[in-house]
């Protein structure tokens, strides 16, 4: 038996989406919604934008309008991603997108650079209708609590058993125990 | 008679990214609601589609729930 696969269809869709939008060489506003893996740093995540999708997007001619800094969300489902022979399934992720204007057969291109990187979960790429406002919209924001990964929290884990916990009066006791150090000095 | 409320709040796009007014237009198994139901005009009918779409590939809305 068959089983049509939905995933598969709505991806079919967005490629032929991305065909069209090739057609032709003039210049058009496009927006890029994407998901970065959520293992990269908070630190690191602007760095990581710019070398996914900035430097590809400015290296073809294009130039940024606006974006929209990328936040963690959790996932309505479990994003699986695979490198090489290795699957990984997230459940959450950084969300961010960004809006830029770029000619249509470089749209072919810059699909070709973002497939590659590891760090994408997954994209869309949009091409907006010519009178669409050139500052992003920011969509709704959850507040979201960050899902500790398994290798943060065994070195949290060792961490906390290593400094051992501190009850009150121990608390006080090296208060006061500060204090008459000051004092004496 | 009810009208669009797109129409109403003179709304031109639905923007996959407002996952919280998507999330208003699909049932209880995360399936888009016909628009006799919500009286959302044809027009922005199928701009909510796509949007929903869209966000769905992106795992901001689920395909099914349940």
């Amino acid at each position: 038996m068959c089983r049509f696969d939905l995933r598969l269809f709505y991806a079919r869709i967005m490629a032929m989406e991305n065909e069209e939008m090739t057609v032709g060489s003039e210049t058009n506003l496009y927006e890029i919604g994407y998901l970065l893996s959520p293992l990269v740093p908070i630190e690191e995540v602007a760095s990581a934008i710019d070398k996914t999708f900035r430097m590809p997007i400015e290296s073809l001619g294009g130039e940024v309008a606006s974006q929209l800094m990328p936040f963690l969300r959790p996932l309505a489902y479990a994003v699986v991603k695979s490198v090489g022979s290795k699957r990984s399934s997230y459940k959450d992720a950084y969300f961010g997108a960004m809006r830029f204007d770029l000619k249509a057969d470089q749209v072919e291109a810059l699909n070709k650079m973002i497939e590659k990187s590891e760090l994408v979960l997954r994209y869309i790429l949009i091409r907006l209708p010519k009178n669409a406002d050139r500052v992003i919209t920011t969509g709704y924001r959850k507040p979201v609590i960050r899902r500790e990964h398994s290798l943060e929290k065994i070195i949290k884990d060792e961490v906390v058993a290593e400094k051992g916990e501190m009850n009150e009066e121990q608390i006080d006791k090296e208060i006061e125990g500060l204090l008459e150090e000051k004092v004496v000095a | 008679m009810k009208q669009c409320q797109f129409c109403t709040n003179n709304t031109k796009d639905i923007d996959y990214k407002d996952t919280e007014i998507l999330k208003g237009y699909l049932d209880s198994h995360a399936r888009i609601t016909k628009h006799r139901r919500t009286s959302v005009c044809s027009r922005h009918q199928r701009k909510l589609s796509l949007a929903i779409k869209r966000a769905r590939f992106l795992a901001l809305l689920p395909f099914t729930i349940g």
